[in-house]
């Protein structure tokens, strides 16, 4: 079997795949392929991600692929899954046409494919964009995406077993892969499913620092952090983030003041201790 | 990158938090906070005579190290009611930084829960300041 150099990380791999087990580059000999594999795989291949989902939320932010991101690629006698869910975050193509990689489950485990995406603005191949998508080799096979931004979470399940495994949904609302080792062929994932997007929204730090720091900034805090989740879920992720920075701030606000608060009183009332005037019950935190 | 960084190392905060626990419990259990002084006094309440949502967890924290449940309720019913949710939260969050994924599960929650538990603060604080009797049982 010839061997090929990805043309982005140089990882060498088959040249009959379809992917970079690596990175997830398409193989650029094989690039117009898309993700209807050819090959042995064609059962399975590329039926998930023609249909991609729009985000129920209406989020402006979360385009799926828009002209349906390649779905899986069962690759051949690997199993391996889908590329192409479609739709990381805002959806600046990757390779492939339009959408982002699922995950690339290419490789004799499959199990996770490739992807966690992390960053919310960029859905490029492979690592990014998508969520963590299961691909199937292999009885583990694959898993339900998660990706702490712009990818998905939960969402697709890989199914387990030899050659079932969907790719699954790259990110909100995506596209999925399916995969197919080619007697059983795969069953096409699912797409998207609202997954949730993780924005911390520090409200437990915030109610700490309210409750044991005694100064209002905690609230200020806790206003921020509800309005984290209120705004992801109307779509409003910039938003959302926003707030998510301002509730950190206002903890490190209510904390600092506390413990220098604190600290100032600790000091004084030891100076008073030594001064012999210390003592009685006391109002305090 | 700066998500990216925010979500590769959400808990070392809450870690060092939860590190500096033990010894102030150790403090907690050992002194009572109506007997000794040395511990931080509320700046609200010394500016203003106004009890803040936190008032009495010093005092309720001491009552539950030492299992008086009552008592503790008595200082911060707030604190003593949200405190196994609290502990939860933080080992949740700390598990997912430590593992780098979830281990236990976190709690969904909503954006108008979270501003039901806001509203819940408020409410408790204006509360416990009333002078009254229904309402000064929530004073510390």
């Amino acid at each position: 079997m010839a061997q090929i150099t990805c043309p982005d990380c140089a990882n060498q791999y088959a040249d009959d795949a379809p992917y970079c087990p690596n990175c997830g580059r398409p193989n650029p000999a094989r690039a117009a392929a898309g993700g209807t594999t050819t090959g042995t795989g064609t059962t399975g291949a590329g039926t998930g991600g023609t249909t991609p989902e729009t985000p129920a939320t209406g989020s402006t932010t979360y385009t799926a692929g828009s002209t349906g991101a390649p779905g899986g690629a069962g690759y051949g006698s690997t199993g391996g899954a889908g590329y192409g869910g479609a739709a990381g975050s805002t959806g600046a193509p990757g390779y492939g046409p339009a959408g982002s990689p699922g995950g690339a489950g290419y490789g004799p485990a499959g199990s996770l494919g490739g992807a966690y995406g992390e960053t919310p603005s960029s859905g490029a191949y492979g690592a990014q964009g998508g969520g963590q998508a299961g691909g199937g080799y292999g009885p583990q096979a694959g898993g339900g995406a998660y990706g702490p931004q712009g990818g998905a979470y939960g969402g697709g399940a890989g199914a387990g077993g030899y050659g079932g495994g969907a790719g699954g949904p790259g990110g909100y609302g995506g596209g999925a892969g399916a995969g197919g080792y080619p007697p059983q062929g795969g069953a096409p994932g699912y797409g998207g499913g609202q997954p949730p997007q993780v924005i911390p929204n520090y409200l437990v730090q915030a109610i700490l620092v309210t409750l044991c720091c005694c100064i209002p900034f905690g609230i200020v805090a806790i206003v921020y952090s509800t309005q984290v989740n209120t705004k992801r879920d109307q779509g409003d992720i910039a938003g959302a983030w926003a707030a998510s920075a301002n509730a950190k701030k206002w903890c490190w606000i209510a904390l600092g003041a506390g413990l220098v608060v604190s600290i100032i009183w600790m000091a004084f009332s030891g100076m008073t201790m030594l001064a012999g005037l210390a003592g009685g019950a006391s109002q305090g935190g | 990158m700066r998500l990216t960084a925010a979500a590769r190392r959400p808990g070392w905060v809450l870690a060092a938090a939860a590190l500096a626990a033990a010894p102030a419990a150790a403090v907690l259990y050992l002194y009572n906070p109506l007997q000794v002084s040395f511990y931080p006094r509320c700046v609200l309440f010394v500016l203003t005579g106004i009890y803040c949502p936190g008032c009495g967890v010093l005092r309720a924290t001491h009552a539950l190290l030492h299992g008086r449940i009552a008592t503790a309720l008595g200082y911060n019913a707030l604190f003593v009611v949200a405190l196994p949710f609290l502990l939860y939260a933080i080992a949740s969050q700390l598990t997912q930084a430590a593992a780098g994924r979830a281990v236990l599960p976190t709690v969904p929650l909503s954006g108008r829960n979270a501003r039901l538990i806001l509203w819940v603060f408020v409410i408790f604080t204006v509360l416990r300041n009333i002078p009254l009797y229904p309402f000064n049982v929530l004073a510390p």
